[in-house]
């Protein structure tokens, strides 16, 4: 038989009550794997898992007081809308009642109303999403765990309901976990963002330090619009250079060593003057409306440059580029890790 | 034209598979003085009732169909029951895992019954069931619990994993997430098992007159084996057609009963939908 696969490694991780967690990274980073060890649907092979001051490590799934909507709804496809929804409600022995309110509540909060009469297959993508939301709110349980719970919804239905979802979620004051490898859901959502690479957590921090302040490579390549530009070379000497030895940048640091660099495209202007000059050609030009996105090249180093749209340049032609010192990244080459300089 | 010629041959083919059925029933109304009229007579002069009324009334042929529902409903309810458990626990191995015991079980199913005969007669008899219906019950779905799995394995399989997980966070246990999910999704699997093993009970003979020798427990099958006339040299060929129509009844009826889910089951997965 294969090998065992470590899906999650030494994570530790601590979710704020009341608060919007978003477990953003590639798929295969254990980011699903995290929010099912959460659930109860996996097993950690060691550790602890608390939810407010209880170890849930041995409860079942049912026991844990989570609900989860997972990526394809898993809506009940033999149950109509109600009895999805009030299922929860029965196995905890709620009276019938007390179910047909509290479905009409969440209903009504979710504008589903007239669907708790159809079955699931008689509904849009975008109503099965609620639906599995409703089976979700209805427990009002303490943790919310979501799967990339938009990501088979249309974009332009995607876009609508995340900021609903925020909403929402906020009003309700609940804690959320909720796992994706869309970062402009988890920018636009999320108070505190959880960034994973293969099994680990890179970085935890708000969506302005993700963004500002990555502590790892992984994390300033992942986040982001435009990915980050990333020049491999040395440390020598109090300067940094590149390894066909065509951008050297002086950095006030005495370390030595292989290095990446990383500058984000939009940290990059046209002109001279903000600390770090460089001359480059033109290689090809990508307008995004109101954007551009200018590919030049400086010996074998290939850069980008995010430009205003009324920007004109033409393929091969030399500009002069500049950034500052304060918006470069310097990453160790072997650990991916954030050095500090200056 | 090409469309009569297909009809034509469509009606003979038909014509042929049930000629014997047609046969029996015709036998069976006939009047007795008639069965062996020469030349013969296709279509009986007259209707009469008499063969299915001796039938049941100078022969405890009621007492058969009773013994014969009792264990074939037993047998179908006991095999589906074991099946699904065991079907849902290969859901929950690897697939390659459960495919290896899906084939093991194959073998199990190919085996003739035949072979088989003498070593469930030495196990029932062991476990003192002769002339116990549950004797026979269990004898049956040991025999039908193979296809059995395999039925409802394959349907098991097709429903998405998420499904029990979302039933497991909403609270249900493993019984309740075989009952309340996974069996109501692949009923028309059940529906088709049930109808196929429903069938092999009612019209199995060889283990039901091995395991029930006394008359009071045979099962319709043997007990129109041993339907006999006045001597060993008369056979009472119209209360045996009569008993083999009424035979044909309940399965014709549980065919027509599922005959939905039965389609649904056998082409389920064919089309994309």
């Amino acid at each position: 038989m294969g090998g065992r696969v470590i899906a999650l490694k030494d994570v530790t991780l601590e979710i704020p009550h009341g608060k919007f967690v978003t477990v953003l990274g590639p798929s295969g980073c254990g980011k699903s794997t995290l929010l099912r060890v959460v659930a109860g649907l996996e097993r950690p092979s060691s550790g602890q898992i608390y939810i407010g001051d209880r170890v849930v490590n041995e409860l079942a799934p049912g026991k844990r007081n989570v609900a989860m909507v997972f990526q394809n709804y898993a809506l009940y496809p033999h149950m109509k809308v109600y009895e999805n929804i009030a299922i929860s409600l029965r196995l905890r022995g709620l009276s019938a009642p007390e179910i047909r309110g509290k479905v009409a509540e969440v209903a009504g909060m979710l504008g589903i109303e007239r669907l708790l009469d159809r079955y699931p297959r008689q509904l849009s993508g975008g109503q099965q999403q609620r639906v599995a939301l409703a089976r979700a709110l209805v427990r009002e349980p303490e943790v919310f765990l979501l799967d990339e719970p938009l990501s088979n919804l249309d974009a332009q239905i995607r876009e609508q309901t995340r900021s609903e979802l925020k909403r929402l979620f906020k009003d309700l004051g609940a804690t959320v976990i909720y796992v994706t490898h869309d970062q402009a859901e988890a920018m636009s959502m999320s108070d505190i963002v959880v960034v994973m690479e293969a099994g680990e957590v890179r970085q935890v921090g708000t969506a302005d330090t993700i963004y500002r302040d990555p502590r790892h490579r992984f994390v300033a390549e992942f986040v982001g619009m435009q990915r980050i530009n990333i020049l491999e070379g040395d440390l020598k000497d109090g300067s940094f250079v590149s390894m066909d030895e065509s951008v050297v940048i002086s950095l006030p640091t005495s370390q030595q060593g292989r290095v990446s660099l990383g500058i984000r495209p939009e940290a990059i202007h046209m002109g001279k003057g903000m600390g770090v000059d460089l001359i480059a050609e033109v290689t090809h030009i990508e307008p995004l409306g109101p954007n551009k996105t200018i590919f030049v090249k400086i010996g074998t180093n290939e850069l980008k440059v995010l430009v205003g749209a009324d920007f004109e340049a033409q393929i091969g032609d030399t500009l002069n580029i500049t950034f500052s010192p304060k918006d470069i990244y310097l990453f160790d080459a072997q650990s991916g890790r954030r050095i500090y300089v200056g | 034209m090409r469309k009569a010629a297909f009809l034509f041959l469509g009606v003979v083919i038909v014509l042929y598979c049930l000629f014997p059925f047609l046969w029996t029933v015709i036998t069976a109304v006939k009047p007795p003085e008639e069965v062996f009229s020469l030349p013969i007579r296709y279509l009986p002069r007259s209707l009469s009732v008499e063969n299915f009324v001796d039938v049941f009334y100078k022969r405890p042929f009621s007492r058969y169909v009773i013994n014969s529902l009792i264990v074939a409903t037993g047998g179908t309810i006991l095999t589906l029951a074991l099946a699904s458990l065991a079907a849902f626990k290969l859901r929950y191995m690897p697939v390659q895992r459960a495919l290896m015991l899906q084939r093991w079980l194959l073998v199990g199913a190919i085996v003739p019954p035949t072979l088989l005969v003498i070593p469930v007669f030495v196990v029932i008899r062991a476990l003192g069931l002769i002339n116990n219906p549950l004797g026979l019950i269990l004898s049956y779905s040991f025999l039908n619990l193979p296809f059995g799995i395999w039925m409802l394995y394959a349907a098991f399989s097709r429903i998405p994993r998420e499904l029990d997980e979302a039933a497991m966070i909403d609270g249900l246990w493993w019984g309740g997430i075989l009952l309340r999910v996974i069996l109501p999704l692949a009923r028309a699997a059940l529906a088709v098992s049930a109808a196929l093993i429903f069938i092999f009970c009612w019209n199995e003979f060889l283990i039901a007159l091995t395991l029930m020798p006394d008359q009071l427990h045979y099962t319709v099958p043997v007990g129109i084996s041993m339907l006999s006339g006045a001597s060993i040299y008369e056979i009472p060929w119209g209360q045996i057609n009569a008993a083999v129509t009424i035979t044909t009844v309940p399965v014709i009826l549980i065919v027509a009963l599922l005959q939905r889910w039965i389609v649904e089951g056998l082409t389920a997965g064919a089309v994309k939908g």
